[in-house]
């Protein structure tokens, strides 16, 4: 009896479906990454940035607000991004493999860490709106990516309180 | 199978974990679910204390790692270089008079006296080359206050000096006048200055870092002190072999006692 019940690591994986959470997650994730990816090349090799008519794209990369602490914020953003898409694999491991305390805590800390991410992103677009007066797409998109990828973590975790 | 819909009754389910929407509710007593509702507020209550203090959190670290970091701006700063001619000197290298300021950085007299009455002097008997026109450290205001602020900004402007660059310095800290009690003349606005009118930064702050000019600082405290200045700015007027405190009832005189030096010295009326 016990033994049915206690299922194989091989059942389990064929029992858990990636859910869409997963899927969307890891998407915007890898936007993250690219849009970084690309702003993080332009700063380190002095390219122009590809901009949509108008905008102002390169005023914003060489301002004083492109950089943290002397760290190019494409690069922090990239580095964030990367972890997150770490986080939510593992999340989706520890998922499969039934773990379900390291579920919870991965929960927690994406949820905390995107929220970071967010009030970081919040603040960088203040600066190119109210002080360099100038917007730049990418970090548009990025911003955009974050908030969204918050909205998921933070319903995820939201959700996770009803399967106590 | 399993995999499809929850199971309907008897069979746990395969992950071993109680699916939602399926026998758990007939499980649970009333009482059960109260504690679990409780629970769950409790819980979500959790979520967002935990994500209001992660806000408050980085919006105080995101100021403060901005007001560390950004770099103090100055005024009217021109990064073009005006050497000195000596040490803390400006003026004509041959002139026979000597004026001397005892001033400090935090002084609201001597923010004064650069606004209003230097001009005047310079024009007439710097840039002329008349004079030689020295500026030294006399640290009032630290008394005053009781913290060391403006010795610090005099040992700044030392390091300046290594550069050939203290007027220049000088002249940027009085155009950027901080207050006497703002507590803004701390090092990292003492560096920013300097980075701002163009010093090598890694050299001046060094310097400062060093503390290598504190024994000058010290010297020039104690050359006020056997002239017995208690006060900024003071001036002291050398020429014709001779060295005297210039006695002020208002700084409008001071243009009236150099040129009374340098008349006596040049031996003509110079102007005015």
């Amino acid at each position: 009896m016990s033994v049915r019940n206690i299922p194989s690591t091989a059942e389990k994986t064929e029992t858990k479906r990636v859910s869409w959470y997963d899927i969307v997650a890891l998407v915007l994730c890898l936007t993250g990454v690219g849009i970084s990816s690309y702003l993080t090349y332009t700063k380190f090799f002095n390219q122009s940035i590809v901009c949509v008519e108008g905008g102002g794209c390169d005023i914003v990369a060489s301002s004083p607000y492109a950089s943290f602490v002397g760290v190019p914020v494409s690069l922090l953003g990239l580095l964030m991004y990367l972890t997150l898409a770490a986080g939510v694999i593992a999340r989706w491991w520890f998922n499969q493999t039934n773990n379900l305390i390291w579920r919870g805590r991965l929960d927690w800390a994406l949820f905390i860490s995107s929220l970071l991410s967010v009030v970081f992103s919040g603040y960088l677009i203040a600066m190119s709106l109210f002080v360099i007066k100038a917007t730049c797409i990418w970090c548009l998109a990025s911003a955009t990516t974050i908030t969204v990828l918050f909205a998921l973590f933070a319903v995820r975790l939201w959700r996770s309180v009803e399967e106590i | 199978m399993a995999k499809q819909n929850p199971p309907t009754k008897n069979k746990t389910t395969i992950t071993g974990t109680a699916p939602k929407n399926s026998t758990e509710p007939k499980k649970l007593t009333p009482k059960q679910q109260a504690m679990k509702r409780r629970q769950a507020i409790r819980r979500r209550n959790q979520i967002v204390l935990v994500g209001l203090g992660v806000v408050v959190t980085a919006i105080i670290a995101i100021i403060a790692i901005i007001a560390l970091t950004t770099p103090n701006s100055f005024q009217n700063i021109s990064t073009a270089a005006n050497s000195d001619i000596e040490r803390m000197t400006i003026g004509g290298a041959n002139a026979n008079v000597t004026l001397i300021e005892y001033g400090d950085f935090r002084c609201t007299a001597c923010k004064t006296y650069f606004d209003n009455y230097e001009p005047a002097i310079r024009s007439e008997f710097v840039t002329t080359g008349r004079i030689k026109y020295v500026f030294k450290t006399l640290p009032v205001i630290d008394t005053i206050v009781g913290d060391s602020d403006s010795t610090r900004a005099g040992e700044a402007l030392e390091c300046a000096a290594d550069q050939n660059r203290g007027w220049d310095y000088r002249d940027a800290a009085y155009k950027n006048y901080v207050g006497e009690i703002s507590g803004k003349l701390n090092d990292k606005y003492l560096k920013d200055m300097a980075s701002a009118i163009g010093l090598n930064s890694s050299q001046f702050n060094s310097c400062l870092d060093s503390g290598k000019n504190k024994s000058k600082l010290a010297e020039e405290k104690a050359d006020a002190a056997s002239k017995n200045l208690n006060s900024t700015p003071s001036f002291v007027l050398k020429y014709s072999g001779k060295e005297e405190v210039v006695t002020l009832t208002s700084l409008s005189e001071l243009q009236t006692k150099v040129s009374d030096a340098v008349k006596s010295v040049e031996g003509a009326a110079p102007t005015k």
